[in-house]
């Protein structure tokens, strides 16, 4: 078998273990004692800083004080820039993952359900996958100049190969002994997709998509740094090239808020897709 | 692992295909670059030290950051692990801030510590501290109960326990972090040159040949990168066999 590659992209799926992690994390919002712990790291940071730009032990420029930092958070959310800004770039991840999940569904499920395709696609893809997003950049930029393409084919390119994996390997998730229970209870070809080859790849397919979304997130936040004229990168990049930290410093918590809470709606999205592993 | 030659089809085809739509020029020869010139170029990169220099930069900074990233990410794993306080003290910041995408630190880090070397590698050790620190802390929060009551029976003392029961029952999950670590510290790596790109590196080559718009370089230092990517994961899964 070419399997020469396929070992070193692996399927990835969320194990059990980190879904108690985050049934853990989340009583931690109604324990009031864990709520005070989680916030004195952040708080000490917090003095420490306005202690620092009170003593003026970095220059004001580069480390702005914590009250600048929220004043222009607020006027940044009040006059909708931020909202502008980051409603360009959620279009862009939307799109290119719409694209590029699409491509990795239909290349994974030829791959997975055929050997025959997936000995003459499998090694050229997974070998091209080899080169990291990033590297895809200056390539993109050339061909596709820096407009919309870029970005699209970018984020497209991110989202691929996850969703590329987990669909051909969800399409042989289903153990044998299920497949031969379906033939003891003789379903015909329907009730097959319905009860045994999909319950068996959705979660994988789930856990695919959701390390599309968050390889598009992050390829997005640099394309947008080095090739854009909006978006949340553009944002931070020029307020940057600036001087104006304040916004840099905005920006930053503002894409892993959104980061943040784009993986935790795929996760939502997860649990609902595989309740059995959810409760597991 | 047999050899199976339909592997080489699709490559074949499309190297062809490329060979074809440029000798009867019907591509842009500067956005689809002839083969020729690419192996001419390669021929020539591969003789002359700058290619050399940026690949041996790149090493030496993935593994510079690499160290200092994974180290902290241990010593932070470990505490974090074996100390309930210090979990409910610390998690939350670090999930908090595990969620920026990574390279979004690059305009604070280029602010504070300037567009030299310190920066890069910051940016390549945070790359690594987050996997190594996460998975450092699963396994040593994983430790079985019975392992540490034979600790205590024996009267370890803290460190005691840390060094010989919790660090070698954590051992497969510290690994899982270290190579995930080392995974990331190479994005980061490229990232970091190609945004910040000052100084030598394959990511900083391969920002200064798109302003040259050298198509034949890009592709070149691509493929460079997939195959240091590779090597990379070869060492990786090594050291899964040795242990």
């Amino acid at each position: 078998m070419a399997t020469r590659f396929a070992s070193f992209v692996k399927p990835i799926a969320t194990w059990p273990a980190a879904r108690s992690a985050n049934r853990a994390a989340f009583r931690w919002w109604i324990d009031p004692r864990a709520i005070a712990l989680g916030l004195l790291l952040p708080a000490t940071i917090v003095v420490v800083w306005s202690i620092a730009v009170r003593l003026e032990i970095m220059r004001p420029q580069i480390l702005p004080s914590p009250l600048t930092v929220l004043g222009t958070a607020r006027d940044l959310f009040v006059g909708g820039d931020l909202f502008a800004a980051l409603g360009i770039s959620l279009q862009r991840v939307i799109l290119g993952l719409a694209a590029g999940s699409l491509l990795g569904i239909v290349i994974g499920i030829a791959t997975g359900r055929s050997r025959a395709i997936d000995a003459y696609l499998g090694p050229t893809i997974r070998g091209v996958c080899q080169i990291p997003t990033i590297a895809w950049l200056p390539f993109f930029m050339i061909v596709f100049g820096i407009g919309e393409g870029l970005k699209l084919a970018l984020i497209a390119k991110a989202s691929f190969l996850p969703l590329f994996v987990n669909t051909s390997a969800a399409m042989r998730a289903a153990p044998e002994r299920f497949h031969e229970v379906a033939d003891v209870l003789e379903l015909d070809r329907w009730q097959r997709l319905r009860l045994v080859v999909l319950p068996a790849a959705l979660p994988l397919v789930a856990s695919g998509f959701r390390l599309g979304l968050s390889n598009a997130w992050h390829v997005l936040i640099v394309a947008e740094m080095v090739a854009a004229a909006a978006g949340i990168g553009h944002l931070m990049a020029w307020s940057r090239t600036l001087f104006q930290l304040d916004v840099v410093f905005v920006t930053i918590v503002v894409i892993g808020i959104t980061g943040w809470t784009m993986d935790a709606i795929m996760r939502w999205v997860e649990g609902r897709l595989s309740p059995w592993t959810a409760n597991a | 692992m047999r050899f199976d030659a339909r592997a080489f089809v699709v490559p074949i085809v499309l190297i062809a295909l490329w060979a074809i739509a440029s000798s009867l020029h019907l591509v842009d020869p500067h956005v689809i670059v002839p083969p020729a010139t690419v192996a001419a170029t390669l021929v020539q990169m591969l003789g002359g030290a700058d290619y050399w220099t940026a690949v041996g930069s790149s090493l030496a900074r993935v593994c510079g950051g690499f160290v200092l990233g994974g180290a902290v990410g241990l010593v932070a794993g470990v505490v974090l692990g074996i100390s309930r306080i210090a979990e409910r003290i610390g998690a939350p910041t670090l999930n908090g801030a595990r969620s920026v995408a990574l390279f979004a630190w690059i305009p604070l880090l280029t602010a504070w510590f300037g567009d030299g070397e310190i920066a890069k590698v910051a940016l390549i050790a945070l790359a690594a501290f987050f996997p190594v620190a996460l998975n450092t802390e699963r396994g040593c929060r994983q430790v079985p109960a019975a392992l540490l009551e034979v600790g205590r029976v024996l009267e370890f003392d803290r460190w005691t326990t840390v060094r010989r029961i919790v660090l070698p029952a954590a051992s497969r999950s510290i690994i899982t972090g270290l190579q995930l670590g080392l995974t990331t510290a190479w994005i980061g790596t490229i990232g970091a040159e190609y945004l910040i790109d000052q100084g030598t590196g394959i990511g900083i080559a391969l920002s200064s040949a798109r302003i040259d718009n050298r198509m034949d370089m890009i592709l070149i230092y691509m493929l460079t990168l997939a195959l240091m990517g590779l090597a990379l994961n070869l060492v990786v899964r090594r050291s899964v066999v040795d242990d």
